[in-house]
């Protein structure tokens, strides 16, 4: 598992589309595409630069005035998950 | 030709074909809510079926279309769908793309992914259904065998030895997951088919992005042509995406419709042009402009009439289309070697298409007479 201070961002190599529906990608790891939707579009928006977990975060708990912890859980699985099927490259 | 239609007449999917192509007004906003529970369902269909959904998607979106929360959550549902197929296809389009580059094929992606990437505002807004290549004449074969050996079944096999990479217009390819892949030598099937310049659509080269990989297509004229050919030599009633692709790149992508003509004109296809446009115009209702005066007004060759009637008539086929294209290959010596492939085709080829060699002849023979008759 990448550190929380590491720095991700989209891989290069996922297929992806966005729209009304939210985000579909389809990472290198994935055998199917796995869609996106509300604040995980929002951090794969994000993620199209380099970031951490820690300023997503952050960034997500403004934006929906929630509580930083919640967030960051939140956003520590969906990292992860993208982490693990190659839809992110870590720096 | 017809003139175009009153908004009043125009169907829902025919509307939903135009958004963001013509200004509405409020008056002219659509409510799907107000449909019965069977329109709705027969609405919903002809999403699907004319590939219309992100197109009613964004309709929703930026409010010309309004709709029941039921009917928004289906067809956001169906555009993430077609999104998720997309994607899907696209991978399989870079594997193939990839192992042809590595072989030394120069192949290009036509239609779909091309189009969605390159002519539409962003590629979420065209669905497409299967990948389309097209690769020199003299490599259709070893990109054939590339698709076999990748576990891709040829729907029908070759008329004859060396037909495809001579006349044909190319293969459909299906793998076991029910992805397909298309194959092309040139853009149609037929005599409108044999008369274009294919060398140029390799000469003039656009690149569009997948997956962090470049690929190759075909220019932006030459992509409103091909548009055209399917759209008006296709199927009987084109599907509203393939009318709504000319529209976009005429309007929104201000493809140079002159220019277009003159290339169309010099492959003998003025009147596939011409018929695109009147189709595209009055089935989608769009305000007439300098291109549907010309398509409107534009008197076809005899040749051009003949030819068109191997697509549009009655009894349209493709053993008619095949025969109509003896007119237009180059040379008594090609002219030969084209209706004995037709005539006496291979036997897998006939297993595939025909019960015998008998049925066959009889089918070839009343093709080629009906062709001749209609000259």
């Amino acid at each position: 598992m990448a550190k929380a201070s590491a720095v991700i961002k989209q891989s290069p190599e996922v297929i992806s589309r966005t729209g009304p529906f939210g985000v579909v990608i389809l990472a290198p790891g994935d055998l199917e595409p796995r869609l996106l939707e509300g604040s995980a579009c929002f951090v794969w928006d994000l993620l199209s630069d380099w970031s951490t977990r820690e300023d997503i975060s952050q960034s997500l708990a403004q934006l929906f005035e929630a509580d930083l912890e919640v967030v960051s859980r939140d956003v520590e699985i969906l990292i992860d998950e993208l982490i693990a099927t190659e839809a992110l490259v870590v720096s | 030709m017809t003139s175009v239609g009153s908004a009043e007449q125009i169907s829902m999917l025919d509307f939903v074909a135009g958004v963001g192509l013509r200004a509405h007004s409020e008056e002219e906003i659509r409510h799907l809510e107000q449909m019965s529970e069977a329109e709705w369902a027969e609405f919903h269909r002809g999403l699907l079926l004319e590939r219309l959904v992100p197109l009613a998607s964004y309709a929703l979106d930026n409010g010309s279309l309004t709709a029941s929360e039921l009917q928004r959550t289906e067809i956001t549902q169906d555009h993430a769908r077609a999104m998720s197929l997309a994607v899907v296809l696209e991978r399989r389009l870079l594997e193939v793309y990839s192992e042809m580059s590595l072989a030394g094929i120069d192949v290009r992606v036509l239609k779909g992914s091309a189009v969605a990437h390159l002519d539409y505002p962003d590629p979420s807004w065209r669905a497409f259904g299967d990948v389309d290549l097209l690769v020199p004449a003299d490599t259709f074969d070893a990109a054939s065998e590339i698709l076999t050996a990748a576990g891709a079944r040829r729907r029908f096999a070759e008329v004859s030895k060396g037909f495809d990479s001579r006349f044909g217009k190319g293969a459909c390819f299906s793998y076991e997951d029910g992805l397909q892949i298309d194959l092309h030598r040139t853009l149609s099937a037929g005599p409108f088919g044999l008369t274009l310049d294919l060398d140029s659509l390799f000469r003039d080269v656009e690149e569009f992005e997948i997956g962090g990989v470049m690929l190759r297509t075909i220019s932006r004229q030459h992509r409103f042509l091909h548009a055209c050919f399917h759209a008006a030599l296709g199927d009987v009633s084109p599907r509203l995406v393939a009318l709504r692709d000319i529209a976009e790149m005429l309007l929104a992508n201000q493809v140079n419709f002159r220019d277009a003509v003159v290339t169309a004109r010099a492959w003998r296809a003025e009147v596939v042009i011409a018929r695109a446009i009147s189709l595209a115009w009055q089935r989608i209702d769009l305000p007439p402009n300098d291109a549907y005066a010309w398509a409107n007004s534009y008197s076809p060759s005899g040749y051009e009439e003949r030819a068109l009637r191997a697509y549009t008539s009655e009894n349209r086929s493709y053993a008619t289309q095949v025969a109509a294209g003896v007119t237009a290959v180059h040379g008594i010596a090609g002219k030969l070697a084209y209706m004995r492939a037709l005539l006496l085709p291979s036997r897998q080829h006939i297993s595939g298409r025909d019960s015998s060699y008998w049925a066959r002849l009889r089918r070839g023979a009343g093709a080629l007479r009906e062709s001749r008759s209609s000259q």
